[in-house]
């Protein structure tokens, strides 16, 4: 029960975005989240850069600096290993919290 | 990559703060150019980028918390930071570092002393399993003497059931014949055929001894050098290292030589000890250390003897046996000997076992354990100074850590750089301070009292070094933990809302005055400490020896009974050593004795009055010592009734004594003791009359601190001659005793004498102080420094709050208060803390002093004149710390300091 917390959860979506776009920087991720979510959820732009900071300390993910299509400097994050296996875990722990949550909600 | 970046990090970390800017800085430029592509005005497009952020700084300091490296980067550049701080104040860094440095420079030495002496293991196999044997005559109030061999025969064969082994040592000079006519003197130890095997010592060259080498001769061997030369079987000897390298060059063709003693038995070597081995008794045992020679005992059962007391026993105890069982046993023993034997009844006989250490160690640790005490808390008083220093420093940059407190730094931050600092402080106090140990562990070899076991064990090895890396990190954290509290917590509001330059000041008050009472609680109980051990050593000075020092000499002169084989023979070589001794220019009086005072030797008989005839268990114990004609007046004692020996009084057959007052006292009570008789035990086992012809002023023989027993004195003479071996010479004017002419002139009445010890007789009282001196200047250098420490950290806290006062200071002027008053304010603030502190000290030292009441001579623990007179010193103390504070205050200009506000 312990991982399934909120910030858990933002992990997830960082690691499940970057599984799924090969290597983004911060600013796409934001976007990504929300156009793939219908615009549901919303990453808090202070919240995501030590979320990406602590991943990459974890070995987690792994940045280098690149150009933007708009030839901007941007920095853009790629996962690991270590960060696919993470993802791995972090997805079976959100189904059992899910799970969980729904067993609660349905109970009557 | 990953690793590298961390390790680059450490190295960059303005390179890396500029990444995370440029990492935000591009995330807002796409945001704001996607709003702009969104329709918004530019500026607007940029503000909402902006504000999703949040404060830009926060965003910062809580992306850079993320990288772990950076944190190890944050105390790299702590350390810089801390170091260009301290060279910015190197007042403040220079007291410090000072006061650490002496604080662990001190306790480091005392701890030098405590690891040699009281905690490296004895260098023997399993030394915690070694026991040693002493026996006491409690009625006699005589403690720790050796055995006598039928008392150890029964304490072996009584406690067989714990012990595996229990051998027995004792040991004594000799003299061995040089090639040229000459004699050398060496020492012997006579052991017991085990006792290598107990002590788990094996012989590196030829063999150990066997049981066969220990087999009792018919006449059982009176001690050393005086054996005749008739016994049989041959006495069977091992050689140590030093001595056999020494001697024999190291040559191994020494086994199965015979070597010869000068007037001794000859002995047979038949093996050699390893290098270093040692014989740890306490020194006043009178044990020696390193004997040259050793020989095995042919220790018999010699019953009729039980006061001839030599033999040290020393016992392995079996595995699984405690020493209380070992003690019950020999307990029996004991009382089985008290039942049986009814000198030992009267005299209170009872034997002591003791772990081998602690019986090494039983007199100086409680001396050894105050002086670390004390040694920790100079410590403690240099970390309470530099915590108060910091403190001073902490409250001035308070507003700085309130307002980066606000800008959302953690607790640790705040905390960090002052911990840094601190160890940054501890470590370079530490590396002085052990410089500072190494230097007075030299001074302490040199000032050490005689009867400190194993001082040549003092030196700075790993232990030391690590007690002083452990008093570093301990005082790092000490002194850091007041500053880093109240840094942790600072009150952002009060801190903001003051207007002055040093708004914090007041908050930290509270915590620097109560670091202050600590400190001059601890240095007062130091200076309690120091008195008290200054009033016993002025009670020694102040003790008679009940002889004149002045100008007097000493030496030992061996050989005389083991040269002269008749009465005749030796008088005739005592007589011929005095007359040569006289010719020296300048000697005004010689004379000899045994034992001689303050040498650490006694010798004790038995005596009574005429109802112990009928009552044996009337005999009493004294000591004796063997005198030669002339002695009272060559030593300046005083008679005090009847006459001193003549020479008359000198020959066989006179059975003539001088008592003590002591003695006198004790015998006859109020009555006159000259031409009365006492029985006495000595020459035979039956008891004999001698006759009192004097009285003398008793003399100190064993301690300057005790007054110690009663003395009887015997001629020479009644002991057959020869058996004085301590001389004294008493030069008149100011001549200077010359050595050489002293030797040459032994040398002139028979080679084969030899010349030791050599001594003043102010040394001799010299030495007998020694303990308390050596305790007594380490206490007062240590009482010294903490007095020292405490006025400073008084003097700080003053002036701190003289400044942080300085307003108030101007109102009252204002509203008419008189410089004087102002000066009385402060010095009364001063005063106020030193009663604190010294409150404290009082209650703390009462305690504690009790701890050292065997340190001390004719002074109680709570000697009322040393609290009174330490009270009013450390006041003065307070005093002249808080002079200059308050002349500060009582010079301040109102109107100068009311504008600052």
């Amino acid at each position: 029960m312990g991982k399934n917390d909120l910030q858990g959860t933002l992990d997830l979506l960082v690691l499940k975005t970057l599984s799924q776009t090969g290597s983004l920087h911060g600013y796409g991720i934001v976007l990504h989240i929300q156009r793939a979510s219908d615009e549901l959820l919303h990453v808090e732009e202070g919240s995501l850069y030590p979320a990406l900071h602590r991943m990459e300390q974890s070995g987690w993910i792994h940045s280098e600096w690149a150009s933007t299509e708009t030839n901007r400097k941007a920095k853009y994050y790629k996962l690991t290993a270590a960060g696919k296996k993470q993802l791995q875990e972090a997805e079976k722990n959100f189904e059992q919290l899910v799970k969980g949550v729904r067993a609660i909600l349905r109970y009557a | 990559m990953s690793l590298f970046r961390r390790v680059s990090n450490l190295f960059f970390r303005a390179h890396v703060e500029q990444e995370i800017d440029a990492e935000l800085r591009s995330h807002i430029e796409m945001r704001t150019a996607d709003n702009i592509a969104a329709g918004m005005f530019p500026e607007e497009a940029r503000r909402d980028a902006m504000i999703r952020f949040g404060n830009p700084s926060v965003m910062k300091e809580r992306v850079a918390e993320m990288d772990a490296a950076l944190s190890l980067n944050n105390i790299w550049a702590d350390m810089e930071f801390s170091l260009r701080q301290l060279r910015k104040n190197p007042g403040f860094t220079i007291a410090a570092i000072l006061t650490l440095a002496l604080g662990i420079g001190a306790s480091t030495a005392v701890f030098s002393v405590v690891n040699a002496v009281l905690l490296r293991p004895l260098p023997y196999m399993d030394p915690d399993r070694l026991v040693i044997g002493s026996m006491d005559l409690r009625v006699r109030n005589v403690h720790d003497l050796p055995f006598s061999s039928a008392d150890f025969i029964d304490l072996r064969n009584g406690t067989k059931a714990f012990f595996q082994d229990f051998a027995g040592v004792f040991t004594g000079p000799a003299l061995v014949p040089r090639g040229d006519g000459t004699s050398e003197q060496i020492h012997w130890a006579v052991a017991t055929t085990n006792f290598f095997r107990v002590a788990g010592a094996r012989v590196v060259l030829g063999r150990d001894f066997t049981e066969q080498d220990g087999i009792p001769e018919p006449p059982a061997p009176p001690p050393g050098a005086q054996t005749s030369e008739a016994a049989a079987p041959p006495t069977v000897a091992i050689l140590s290292y030093e001595y056999f390298q020494r001697r024999y060059g190291g040559d191994a063709n020494v086994l199965g030589r015979t070597m010869r003693t000068t007037g001794g038995p000859a002995m047979v070597v038949v093996g050699v000890l390893p290098a270093r081995f040692r014989l740890y008794f306490p020194p006043d045992a009178n044990v020696e250390i390193a004997p040259d020679v050793w020989i095995a005992d042919r220790l018999s059962y010699d019953a009729s003897n039980r006061l001839a007391f030599s033999i040290r026993p020393v016992g392995r105890l079996k595995d699984g046996a405690s020493l209380e069982q070992a003690q019950a046993g020999a307990n029996q023993v004991a009382a089985e000997a008290r039942k049986n034997f009814p000198v030992q009844r009267t005299a209170g006989y009872s034997i002591r076992l003791e772990p081998m250490r602690q019986h090494l160690v039983a007199e100086v640790r409680p001396a050894i354990l105050a002086l670390m005490g004390s040694g920790i808390f100079l410590l403690l008083i240099a970390c309470a100074n530099v915590a108060n220093l910091l403190l001073v420093r902490a409250s001035l940059r308070e507003r700085e850590l309130a307002m980066r407190a606000a800008l959302g730094a953690g607790a640790w931050r705040l905390i960090r750089p002052i911990v840094v600092e601190a160890f940054l402080l501890a470590a370079i106090g530490t590396l002085l301070g052990l410089a500072l140990a190494w230097a007075g562990i030299r001074e302490l070899h040199a000032l050490a009292p005689a009867n400190l076991p194993r001082l040549d064990g003092i030196r700075m090895d790993a232990f030391v070094l690590g007690f002083a890396a452990l008093a570093g990190v301990a005082t790092a954290v000490i002194f850091s933990l007041a500053p880093a509290w109240r840094a942790s917590r600072p009150t952002l509001i009060n801190a903001l809302r003051c207007s002055t330059g040093t708004p914090g000041l007041a908050g930290g008050r509270r915590l620097r005055n109560l670091v202050v009472i600590a400190e001059v609680a601890l240095s007062f109980m130091l200076l309690i400490g120091s008195g008290l051990m200054f009033r016993s050593f002025l009670q020694l000075q102040r003790v008679d020896p009940g002889f004149d020092a002045h100008r007097l000499f000493t030496f030992q002169v061996l050989g005389v009974g083991a040269i002269g084989k008749t009465p005749e023979a030796r008088a005739n070589l005592v007589d011929a050593i005095e007359r040569h001794l006289r010719a020296i220019p300048g000697v005004q009086n010689v004379t000899a004795s045994y034992p001689f005072p303050l040498t650490g030797d006694f010798n004790a008989i038995r005596w009574g009055t005429a109802e112990a005839l009928s009552d044996p268990s009337k005999f009493q114990a004294t000591d004796y010592q063997i005198v030669l004609p002339g002695y009272f007046e060559a030593m300046r004692t005083s008679l005090l009734a009847g006459r001193t020996f003549t020479e008359n009084d000198n020959l066989a057959g006179r059975n003539y004594v001088i008592i003590d007052d002591l003695l006198a006292k004790k015998a006859f009570g109020g009555e006159s003791a000259v031409g009365k008789r006492i029985l006495i035990r000595i020459r035979t086992p039956e008891p004999e009359w001698v006759e009192v012809i004097g009285v003398v002023e008793h003399q100190h023989t064993t301690s300057l601190a005790e007054r110690g027993r009663e003395e009887v004195y015997f001629a020479d003479g009644f002991f057959g001659s020869g058996r004085v071996r301590s001389w004294a010479m008493r030069m008149a004017g100011d001549t200077v005793s010359d050595d050489n002419l002293v030797h040459r002139a032994i040398k002139d009445v028979n080679p084969n004498l030899v010349v030791n010890e050599m001594e003043s007789g102010e040394a001799l009282v010299d030495s007998a102080e020694d303990s308390t001196r050596f305790s007594l200047l380490l206490l007062a250098i240590f009482a010294a420094i903490a007095g020292l420490l405490a006025g400073v950290g008084l003097y700080g806290v003053l002036s701190t709050a003289v400044r942080q006062r300085a307003s108030e200071i101007g109102v009252r002027m204002a509203l008419g208060a008189r410089r004087e008053n102002i000066f009385a304010l402060v010095v009364g603030q001063g005063l106020l803390l030193s009663a604190l502190g010294i409150t404290a000290g009082i209650i703390a030292a009462l305690v504690l002093t009790r701890l050292m009441s065997n340190m001390l001579v004719g002074v109680k623990p709570s000697d009322p004149a040393t609290f009174a007179g330490m009270t009013l010193a450390f006041f003065i103390i307070a005093v002249l710390a808080s002079y200059l504070p308050a002349r500060r205050a009582a010079a301040l200009d109102p109107m100068t300091s009311l504008r600052e506000q």
